[in-house]
């Protein structure tokens, strides 16, 4: 079976968006990964991997209304397609089956 | 809290603009709207500084691929899909339609320039392209020299030809060219006059490239009695089929046909259309039998040189002055050298086969006739830019629509090529009807040569480029750049006044090139005129010339003056070598005296028959004539001479009377002085005034001249006729008058003068249009005011005055433009000449009332027009 590579920071992004649910915009997504990772991570790079999501056709977007502090400029929000949350799922599962298969004690404690 | 930079609160306006032109227009929207947001939020976390550093950062980090690169959907708008193309020139042509006025104005005087200029390029093409066809003109070289006088010369004697072949290497071959302006010729008994005759050895035909139809240099020139001739005149004079047939030449020699070439093309030096074997000539004249002889001064007996590649003609030059030292006593050259085949054509110094074209001339053209192409260009600026004011709600509604402004330059610039070629379809036309004129614009055979071929569309094709670019782009630029909402706002187009704009300052060009090229014309025909009415100091009114063909027998020659003399309608018959002014046959002698510069000087020698001075009304200085006793004298010790004025100055006499008695030396003969005649200008009035000696030397009449009584010129003309063809049946009949003959001398200023006058009234002529133009717009754009005015009690002589107040005033600094940089053109002009006219300050008065006079008709035109419109009628209608 064929697989579409996602890079880190794309599958990072790609999380966030389905995160942000209809409200993810360039911005926001942004502000979300800082917000949740405390990485920098800058607009340029994020609408770089924005766009390349699209273009695997993770993603899709539709521009949404203006804003005033946008200087009326409406904004490009983003969802999360079908083959997005696919692939999201593949990946998590594939982790979540290899991290079942490592004994224990390489897992952090969950219980005392 | 003190700033160090203004900043406002909001993002910086340059890092915007920056992103605004290179981020792709369907991105532009959603990332400028992040980075703004982005930017308020950073200002209210972090202040002003680091958000504007931050906004810069971001800027700067979305110069990536996806940003930048342009998507094509079908919203973007291609400049030059097919169906914009045909839009432009759709919209185009209804505009040209439309602004009919203007449109003619601008395609006639692009026309003209246009057809001016193709000439132009046709004549200077063709005078580069001389002799240029030749294999090896690389290696060709004309031989030339420079007396011990500073003259420079062209006459090449067969004794430096043989030094060539034989004793420098590096040579591959070298020959003699002589060349005949005319001869007689005799075919089957009838008679023919040859022009273009050449002698030249075998060595000369193989040089150049001549396409050899029967025959071979090799054989077909190499003994005496051989003749080659070009199909034309195989043709001519004996119906095709030439070869071994016979040729009787000049009355003296037969000659057999032993091989035919192509005639010639039109551009070369060499236009030969019948070569005599050189060795036919040293029978001919035994001067020339001695192949080591460095001496004679023949000018059409010229020298040729093919070197050997690689090898330099500075070097056999040197060579050959170097040897001169060999020969003094023959040679009187100082310096010999070498002038590369295709600059022979360039040098008036030469005395030509062909004709010389000295290379100011073609410069001089050819910037002329730029210049009229952009007083055209300028009509079309000035006409573009003032219809702007009409044409911006049109531009204005189009850049609502959606044209960006490359789409409006496009559709301007369509504009302007339609207009460009369509004015070089018709200046073709001009010029392919001009260029049969061409030579009597100027000294030229341009109109014998093939004009039309790929180098000439190539011109056509990258001078409408040029044309369109130079003329289209201002207006392109400037009407493009209209903002909609200014123009669609407000009812008139305010156009701010400079104290002297732009469109003022292209009028003042245009109407400087044409006084300049008026004044220039006027000094031209005054020069043309001063030749023309000059006293040259003898009489040349009603005198005809003819040939004396035998010229050895006293007898014939008494019996045609005898014969002529008997006639009414002659008044008088005098023999000698040539009158006292010709364009030929020339001869001078080196004359040994001790009281000239350096003991000798070149005198021109004139031989004359005893009535020759009164004939022409020279009249005596001192002494006497030449009469009857000396010539029956027989030279016993020194043969009795008469000189001129200028001849005695140079021999250190002030006094005429002392010069009488005087011995000096010529051609190795002695001489003495019994009379001296006052100067007269027996050269054209280019150069200074020659000493002259004159002596009866009755084998030497070549020409006779007869004066008739210019009332029955037609009678007296059969009775010359008649006679002449009686004594001399085998020779061609050919009189002159000598008043044209003179003339022909200053052909080439003639010409000269009407290529200015074409010029200047083309240049005018184009320059009015354009003023004619703008007053016309000036006027549609006034007539309110001219209506209100007039309502107001303004006179029609004021609102005229007021009209062409303007316009005059631009042709009045126009003038004061013009008038010193005429006044040096001519000034260099005229420095070529000894005998020139005045540089009168009238004459740049007169050119300047004319331009005036021309300029104020044109646009009285139409400010009359407009005064006298009235005002019920241009100010009732809204």
């Amino acid at each position: 079976m064929k697989r579409t590579y996602l890079g880190e920071f794309e599958e990072l992004v790609l999380l966030t968006v389905a995160l942000l649910d209809a409200t993810a915009y360039g911005v926001s997504i942004t502000h979300e990964i800082v917000e949740q990772t405390g990485r920098s991570v800058r607009l340029n790079q994020v609408h770089a991997a924005l766009h390349r999501l699209e273009e695997k056709g993770m993603v899709s977007s539709e521009m949404g209304e203006a804003t005033a502090e946008r200087g009326g400029r409406r904004k490009r929000l983003f969802v999360v397609t079908a083959y997005g949350r696919q692939t999201l799922q593949d990946i998590h599962s594939v982790r979540t089956h290899l991290w079942n298969l490592l004994p224990d004690s390489f897992k952090p404690a969950t219980s005392i | 809290m003190k700033r160090f930079f203004r900043m406002s609160a909001s993002p910086p306006v340059w890092a915007d603009r920056f992103l605004e032109w290179f981020c792709s227009p369907d991105k532009l929207e959603d990332i400028q709207g992040d980075l703004h947001e982005e930017f308020y939020y950073q200002l209210e976390k972090k202040g002003l500084f680091n958000a504007h550093l931050n906004y810069w950062r971001d800027v700067l980090g979305f110069i990536r691929p996806f940003a930048i690169k342009h998507k094509r959907d079908r919203f973007s708008s291609p400049l030059f899909s097919p169906d914009m193309i045909r839009n432009y020139f759709k919209v185009a042509f209804r505009n040209l339609q439309k602004s009919r006025l203007y449109s003619t104005i601008n395609l006639i005087g692009l026309s003209l320039g246009l057809g001016v200029a193709i000439v132009l390029f046709w004549i200077v093409r063709f005078e580069y392209s001389f002799d240029r066809f030749h294999t090896n003109v690389d290696r060709i070289y004309h031989i030339r020299s420079t007396d011990k006088f500073g003259e420079r010369q062209s006459h090449t004697p067969q004794g430096v030809i043989k030094t060539l072949q034989e004793h420098l290497p590096g040579v591959e071959k070298a020959a003699n060219l002589y060349g005949m302006e005319a001869t007689t010729i005799k075919v089957n008994n009838q008679v023919y006059q040859q022009k273009n005759t050449f002698f030249a050895p075998p060595e000369l035909l193989e040089m150049l490239d001549i396409t050899w139809l029967k025959g071979s240099p090799g054989q077909s020139l190499n003994a005496p009695g051989q003749v080659v001739i070009d199909d034309e005149t195989a043709q001519r004079l004996f119906n095709g089929d030439a070869m071994g047939k016979v040729i009787r030449f000049e009355n003296a020699v037969d000659l057999m046909v032993t091989g035919i070439i192509h005639k010639m093309p039109v551009q070369t030096g060499f236009p030969m259309q019948m070569i005599v074997s050189r060795e036919t000539l040293k029978q001919l004249q035994p001067e020339f039998k001695n192949d080591d002889y460095w001496g004679g001064g023949d000018s059409m007996n010229q020298g040729f040189v093919l070197l050997k590649a690689g090898t330099s003609s500075d070097a056999i030059a040197r060579e050959l002055t170097k040897l001169i030292q060999k020969h003094h006593e023959e040679s009187d050259v100082a310096s010999y050298e070498l002038q590369p085949l295709s600059q022979m054509h360039f040098d008036t110094t030469n005395d030509p086969f062909n004709y010389a074209m000295p290379k100011w001339t073609l410069y001089t053209l050819s910037s002329i006739a730029g210049f009229l192409v952009i007083i055209a260009c300028i009509n079309f600026i000035n006409l573009a830019t003032v219809q702007a004011v009409q044409r911006s709600r049109e531009i204005g509604i189009r850049k609502v629509l959606g044209s960006s402004r490359m789409h409006i330059i496009m559709q301007f610039f369509g504009e302007t090529f339609l207009l460009v070629f369509a004015a070089l379809i018709l200046g073709s036309l001009i010029a392919s009807q001009l260029v049969h004129y061409a030579d009597q614009l100027l000294n030229t055979k341009v109109a014998l040569a093939p004009v039309w071929n790929v180098s000439t569309l190539l011109f056509l094709l990258g001078g409408g480029i040029v044309i369109t670019f130079l003329s289209g782009f201002y207006p392109a630029l400037l009407l493009s750049g209209f903002e909609p909402i200014k123009v669609l706002k407000s009812q008139f187009v305010v156009v701010n006044r400079q104290r002297f704009s732009l469109r003022e300052s292209l009028v003042v060009t245009q109407f400087v090139i044409a006084q300049v090229l008026v004044i220039c014309m006027f000094f031209g025909i005054k020069q043309v005129q001063y030749f023309y009415q000059k006293d040259l100091g003898f009489d040349k009114r009603a005198i005809i010339t003819v040939r004396m063909p035998d010229r050895k027998d006293g007898v014939i020659r008494e019996r045609f003056r005898h014969q002529l003399l008997g006639h009414p309608e002659i008044k008088d018959v005098t023999f000698g070598l040539t009158t006292p002014a010709s364009h030929r046959d020339h001869w001078w002698g080196n004359v040994l005296y001790p009281g000239l510069p350096n003991g000798e000087e070149t005198f021109r020698l004139q031989h004359i028959d005893t009535s020759y001075f009164r004939f022409f009304k020279i009249s005596l200085a001192a002494g006497r004539s030449i009469t009857a006793t000396d010539t029956a004298q027989g030279h016993t010790s020194s043969i009795p001479i008469v000189i001129n004025e200028k001849a005695a100055h140079d021999m250190g006499f002030q006094n005429m009377e002392k010069v009488l008695g005087q011995r000096l030396e010529f051609w190795g003969m002695k001489a003495a002085i019994v009379g001296v005649v006052k100067d007269y200008h027996s050269e054209d009035l280019r150069s200074n005034l020659q000493a002259h000696a004159y002596f009866y030397a009755s084998w030497n009449f070549k020409t006779a001249s007869i004066r008739i009584d210019p009332a029955q010129k037609q009678a007296a003309l059969q009775h010359i006729r008649t006679h002449w063809q009686t004594l001399f049946p085998n020779d061609y009949y050919e009189p002159k008058f000598l008043d044209d003959d003179l003339r022909a001398l200053y052909d080439n200023e003639r010409k000269f003068s009407n290529f200015l006058i074409l010029f200047a009234c083309v240049g005018i002529f184009i320059g009015c249009l354009g003023l004619f133009g703008l007053v016309s717009f000036v006027v549609t754009q006034r007539t309110k005011e001219m209506g209100i005015r007039k309502v107001l009690g303004a006179t029609i002589s004021s609102l005229v005055a007021l009209l062409s107040k303007d316009f005059l005033k631009l042709v009045v600094i126009a003038f004061l433009i013009a008038s010193p940089i005429a006044w040096y053109a001519m000034h260099r002009w005229l420095q070529d000449f000894v005998y020139k006219i005045d540089m009168d300050w009238w004459v740049f008065v007169m050119a300047g009332v004319l331009a005036m006079a021309i300029a104020l008709l044109t646009v009285s035109f139409q400010s009359i027009k407009a005064a006298l419109e009235n005002p019920v009628k241009s100010l009732r209608n809204e």
